[in-house]
């Protein structure tokens, strides 16, 4: 092998980390096959809860029970998941009777487009506001915007997505209350996508300001020790234009720090969007997954949790490639 | 600069331009609070109610309903059964076809019957049924078991006819997700199904056998009641069809159209006849020590709800008995003279006490009868009760087992429907059931009334249970809740006497979509 010895020590390093990730994503699927087994209640149960469904006999039971793929111990269920999951198949939902693959596969695209519609909201808002406010420390901006943030920091993801659905959708009618789509979408692309971007105005606002307080509070620290430092003092008495003092200088120097920080969000972000999206009947995971529980559909709570774990681990891997990659360049 | 500006406030008039896009030949808009119902298909959708009476617009009976809720004819156009009710022979409707063209006959009915024997369907118990065969394309035989006086208003009306040709090459139904699942009898078929967005578009079937539909299509869309409310006015949708009934009197200050009746979907408490509440007196006494009219004022203000009748039948059921049923007003000095004599004491502070020790009442509930679980644990406190309440998560709720860790249980139960399953309700293990056995008065009367050979004699039967239900008290009858839907005058709504098909409460039973 060749290279230098910092890129093998770099490229064990994230091997290894590779495999700490696999070794958790095991461990998650071993918890969502256990955890939803040990709550009170069974799918059948769920299903035949309605006041309108007729008691089954044992045999029907058992017959449902069969064909519904319940039958057998944890071992042979645990047994059985595992190895349509070594194949790819991660089952078939036993309350939308279908395969649970279909339904994120439809599903989490809505989810993917509130969370990067939010992304640079927050990031670009929370840097921009934290920058300014860092800069002018103790000032009537910082002062201001620190208390406002602070405010908006201690309300819950839930209740953000209340207001905002109170304040734009019910008393100033001006955007959807809920959905994605409206009754009659169009059929012309163009348009299509304008009405699916304002169905997606409020819950990626509510996912936004979610996040929005604390990168905003890091880019503020960030500010507040740069300032200090002499390499931007001599920057401001060289007089460089502002933009520049703010993305060469201030920018720059806080990029690692929302990197690493972004890593860490990743996993509260999908738990608000799980959230936002049932306030807003927004089509997503989210409901996806809060109805599984609610019915104890096992095949779609442990392919969706798993498909989530998944991804915000693999999401995880590489933006701790790409901060390694930004220590070593200093 | 001033082109980022122009280009901001074009895109921001796009976005809130977006809803003034002209829809022509728009169909009847029918709103739903709750998303996706599954496909509309017997073995797809979902297992409540509102699923089975959505795809009931898609599948026909044999038997259907009119607007006042009576048998009327369906894919079978008479019937007839003999004289010892075990043999029922039905006429079937010749201009009857799938939405594929092909012919209904005889034969997919008795196909059906064999194919839900083997794969039960949960809306439908077919444990009664000996047989079913074709003798012909266009007679049908049914052998019951026992003679089943709700054979009619209850099977045969429930019965979702399967088409042969279709489902025979179908081993797991559950599984058969391709469109032709959807191919069924009824006035609409299913022209589209967006499950993310928990739309249906159903399309009318023109020679439809029992006359064209009243609109060409259907549309039933999920939208979460302040939202549909909003297109109501706004001329965007025609029916609301569970709305929220503290909303009704806003929605008709809007000049909107309401109407209300009472659900028959009764919120009530149920006892733990294995333990304290084996014994009727016990049960008596606590009917008294409640004030069901508080809780009724409490939880459910402005006629949101009625008082419920304790002889389970509620205001009007075409099974119920036109007479005063016991109240059981509040009386708590009545209700402390039964406690004292099933050897109950009071301390000086005026708690019960049993054998030397205080009595602690365990009261479960789930989040949706939260208020009134509240109410009654407040009341019960009041008289001396110590009371543990439980909200419990509703599957966790529903698996507690009969005898479990509870004396008492506030749930809501179906009163509406054919009466020929009010067993399963009563004497049932089910956990909204009211699993009492009692002397076995109550279930010989359901029994009597099932076998009974004439509506007479099963109407005395029916009326019989009826004064025993409110002597007994197997559970304790609360709140009769209200249900409310709107509409824009572009149909004309009513709520079916004792619920839709298999006892929905609702407004938008497929004969409201049908030609008088």
């Amino acid at each position: 092998m060749t290279g230098s010895p910092g890129i093998r020590r770099r490229t064990a390093r994230l091997a290894m980390d590779l495999l700490a990730r696999l070794a958790v994503l095991g461990l998650v699927a071993l918890m969502v096959f256990a955890l939803p087994r040990l709550l009170p209640g069974d799918p059948v149960q769920a299903m035949l809860a309605s006041d309108h469904a007729q008691n089954l006999g044992p045999a029907e039971l058992a017959a449902l029970r069969e064909r519904l793929g319940l039958t057998g111990g944890w071992g042979r269920q645990l047994g059985d998941w595992l190895g349509d999951l070594a194949r790819g198949d991660l089952g078939r939902s036993i309350r939308h009777a279908r395969p649970v693959a279909a339904l994120i596969a439809e599903s989490l695209p809505w989810t993917l487009l509130l969370i990067l519609g939010a992304m640079p909201v927050y990031l670009l808002g929370g840097a921009l506001a934290g920058i300014q406010a860092g800069r002018a420390r103790g000032g009537a901006l910082d002062r201001g915007l620190t208390g406002f943030v602070t405010v908006l920091a201690s309300i819950p993801p839930f209740v953000l997505a209340i207001l905002l659905m109170l304040g734009f959708a019910i008393l100033w009618p001006v955007l959807p209350a809920g959905g994605a789509l409206p009754l009659f979408p169009s059929d012309r692309p163009l348009v299509r996508a304008g009405q699916v971007a304002r169905h997606a105005v409020l819950p990626v606002a509510a996912l936004a300001l979610h996040e929005f307080a604390r990168f905003y509070y890091l880019a503020r620290a960030e500010a507040v020790s740069l300032s200090r430092r002499p390499f931007l003092l001599n920057a401001e008495a060289r007089g460089l234009p502002p933009l520049r003092l703010l993305v060469d200088y201030h920018g720059r120097n806080i990029l690692p720090a929302f990197v690493a920080r972004l890593s860490d969000s990743l996993s509260g972000l999908i738990g608000a969007a799980v959230i936002v999206e049932i306030v807003f009947s927004y089509p997503g995971i989210g409901g996806l997954v809060y109805g599984a529980i609610l019915d104890r559909d096992y095949p779609l709570l442990q392919g969706a949790t798993i498909t989530l774990a998944a991804g915000v681990l693999a999401l995880n891997w590489l933006i701790d490639a790409a901060l390694a990659v930004l220590a070593e360049r200093g | 600069m001033r082109g980022l500006s122009r280009i901001a406030l074009l895109a921001l008039f796009a976005l809130l331009a977006a809803p003034m896009l002209a829809q022509e030949d728009r169909p009847l808009v029918v709103t739903d609070s709750r998303a996706d119902r599954g496909m509309l298909a017997p073995y797809l959708h979902s297992r409540n109610g509102i699923a089975y009476l959505y795809t009931s617009y898609v599948f026909d009976s044999l038997v259907s309903q009119d607007r006042q809720g009576r048998p009327a004819p369906g894919l079978a156009a008479s019937w007839t059964t003999s004289p010892d009710g075990l043999t029922a022979d039905l006429q079937m409707d010749t201009r009857a076809r799938w939405h594929d063209g092909k012919p209904v006959t005889a034969r997919d009915a008795a196909f059906t019957f064999a194919y839900m024997a083997r794969r039960p369907y949960p809306f439908v118990s077919l444990k009664n049924v000996a047989g079913a065969e074709a003798l012909s394309d266009s007679h049908l035989r049914i052998r019951l078991k026992t003679r089943d006086a709700g054979l009619v208003s209850g099977l045969l009306m429930a019965l979702p006819i399967l088409p042969e040709h279709i489902y025979a090459s179908q081993e797991a139904p559950e599984r058969f997700t391709a469109p032709e699942a959807a191919t069924g009898s009824g006035p609409y078929r299913l022209a589209g199904y967006d499950k993310v967005q928990g739309r249906y578009m159903l399309e009318a079937v023109p020679d439809y056998y029992a006359g064209a539909p009243r609109f060409p299509r259907l549309m039933i869309v999920a939208m979460a009641p302040d939202a549909a409310i909003r297109a109501l006015r706004g001329g965007e949708i025609d029916v609301i069809s569970d709305l929220p009934v503290e909303r009704a009197a806003l929605v008709e200050a809007q000049g909107l159209q309401v109407v209300r009746a009472r659900s028959g979907h009764v919120t009530k408490l149920a006892f733990n006849h294995r333990g304290l509440f084996g014994a009727r007196a016990m049960r008596q006494a606590l009917a008294q020590a409640l004030d069901r009219l508080a809780i009724l004022d409490i939880t459910a203000p402005n006629g949101a709800g009625a008082l419920a009748e304790t002889g389970y039948f509620q205001q009007g059921s075409p099974w119920r008995e036109d007479r005063a049923d016991p109240a059981w007003p509040h009386d708590p000095a009545r209700a402390a003279e039964l406690l004292e004599a099933q050897g109950f004491t009071r301390d000086g502070a005026g708690r019960w006490r049993r054998a030397g020790s205080p009595v602690t009442l365990r009261l479960v509930s789930d989040e949706s009868q939260a208020r009134v679980a509240q109410v009654v644990a407040d009341q019960l406190d009041t008289f001396g009760f110590g009371v543990d309440l439980r909200l419990m998560e509703r599957t966790a709720l529903q698996a507690l087992p009969p005898g479990g860790d509870y004396d008492l249980l506030v749930a809501s139960v179906s009163t509406t429907g054919d009466p020929g399953d009010i067993a399963t309700r009563v004497t049932g293990e089910a956990w909204n059931a009211d699993r009492y056995a009692g002397d076995g008065r109550i279930a010989a009367a359901l029994e009597a009334a099932r076998q009974a050979a004439t509506p007479e004699e099963r109407l005395a039967h029916l009326h019989a249970f009826q004064r025993l239900y409110a002597e007994e008290l197997p559970s304790l009858m609360l709140v009769d809740p209200v249900m409310a839907a709107a509409h824009g005058g572009r149909i004309a709504l009513d709520f079916m006497p004792d619920g839709a098909r298999i006892g929905i409460p609702t407004a938008i039973d497929k004969s409201a979509f049908l030609q008088e």
